[in-house]
């Protein structure tokens, strides 16, 4: 029985080389192979079909290599306060905005109170943000954005956040719509 | 100028006699000169991540299924400010793009190849695929006004054959509006992400409604 286990082995492994011979071959057609590579940001691995011709197939998304964690779209719910939910990836700091505000409003009112109020928000962190940098922006016309910056607060009850996922055929014969509002919330 | 000759002090002269007018002025028009994204403008890189909730309103599909991206698209930008008042914003539209797609077909089909080359019709018999999906940008809004900031991604999806027929053409938007995102860190990125997750979704749910419904079926080359 050892000869035949023996021969039977000896079979596995030429089979298996046979394979590996013959799937060469077929790569060779198209010029292509498949390499596994890794989700820049999940980690999670796919298949993917490269150039053979190029000597080195370098990976798309090679810059992009920096794990976050998932993002929580609760945290574009107005009533959530800024640093509630956590957030660990990108970001834009808002200082610069606020000096480039100031110096605008500056601009427009030819003194410095103003811009110095501005900057005073700002420095003060950036609990009214987004609200503050368009009323800064519209102070270069009106000239009042130390009263703008004031105003920028919302009524929380009528605050929400709308997301819209929607498709639409581009066929003639095909004509199918879809639409589906992801979440809606708050009266609006 | 010398007191032999003085300067004729015309209005323009006399308005910016004032040395912190003129400071301003400069600083206005410097800033103006070298573009004002690059210094003090909104870059907004998207995190590049689904949601948890995408994989769980996707379930997989079982089919193979190629994923095309046309060169250039993920160096997408948008420097859309979104209104004239608003500061300079420049959003980084493809590189978020790229890495979502490839995450939203990995979670909607059970077997998915990401084509690095440019796909042939040798090719995609070869390795057995189906579908062959390309994925364009079309457009890019962005609304800014006193409390919200809204974007949205608009896209055009080419779905072809493993003979490179044509099948199907869908056009897909995916949206995301808020109020107060500039006050929070990293609130314009999960906007953005958002808006480019809802397209996706709305690419993925598509074409699998289409292959079960078996839209293309008649369509179809072996």
């Amino acid at each position: 029985m050892k000869w035949f286990r023996n021969i039977f082995i000896t079979f596995l492994i030429f089979y298996f080389l046979t394979l590996s011979l013959y799937a060469s071959e077929v790569i060779e057609e198209t010029h292509t192979v498949v390499v596994v590579r890794e989700h820049p940001k999940t980690g999670k691995p796919y298949v993917s079909i490269v150039s053979s011709d190029k000597p080195l197939t370098e990976d798309p998304f090679v810059n992009q290599r920096k794990k976050t964690s998932r993002p929580n779209y609760r945290m574009l719910d107005p009533k959530v306060k800024p640093g509630e939910i956590p957030y660990d990836g990108p970001y834009s700091s808002s200082t610069k905005i606020y000096v480039f505000a100031a110096t605008l409003a500056t601009l427009g009112v030819a003194g410095g109170a103003v811009g110095l109020a501005v900057a005073q928000a700002a420095s003060a962190g950036a609990a009214s943000g987004g609200g503050a940098y368009i009323a800064a922006g519209s102070a270069v016309a009106a000239g009042t954005a130390g009263v703008v910056v004031l105003k920028t607060k919302s009524n929380p009850n009528q605050d929400d956040f709308t997301q819209v996922s929607k498709s639409k055929s581009l066929d003639e014969n095909n004509g199918k719509d879809t639409e589906e509002v992801i979440s809606s919330k708050g009266s609006g | 100028m010398s007191t032999l000759f003085p300067r004729p002090r015309t209005q323009a002269y006399l308005l910016i006699k004032n040395k912190k007018l003129k400071a301003f002025i400069c600083i206005g028009l410097v800033s103006l000169q070298i573009g004002c994204a690059s210094i003090f403008g909104w870059d907004i890189h998207a995190p590049g991540i689904l949601s948890e909730s995408f994989s769980q309103t996707v379930q997989p599909v079982h089919e193979r299924v190629a994923l095309y991206l046309p060169p250039g698209l993920l160096e997408y930008k948008s420097y859309d400010r979104g209104s004239r008042t608003a500061d300079p914003q420049t959003y980084h539209v493809g590189e978020a793009l790229g890495p979502m797609l490839v995450e939203a077909f990995q979670d909607g089909f059970d077997e998915f190849v990401f084509m690095e080359t440019e796909p042939t019709p040798e090719i995609l018999k070869q390795y057995g695929i189906s579908y062959l999906v390309l994925v364009k940008i079309k457009d890019f809004k962005n609304r800014v006004t006193w409390g919200s900031h809204a974007v949205s991604l608009v896209t055009e999806t080419i779905v072809l054959d493993s003979n490179l027929e044509l099948l199907g053409r869908f056009e897909a938007t995916g949206t995301s509006d808020a109020k107060k995102v500039f006050a929070k860190k990293g609130g314009p990125q999960v906007n953005l992400n958002a808006a480019i997750e809802n397209n996706a979704m709305a690419i993925i749910q598509y074409f699998q409604d289409s292959i079960q419904k078996g839209l293309w079926e008649g369509t179809k080359k072996a």
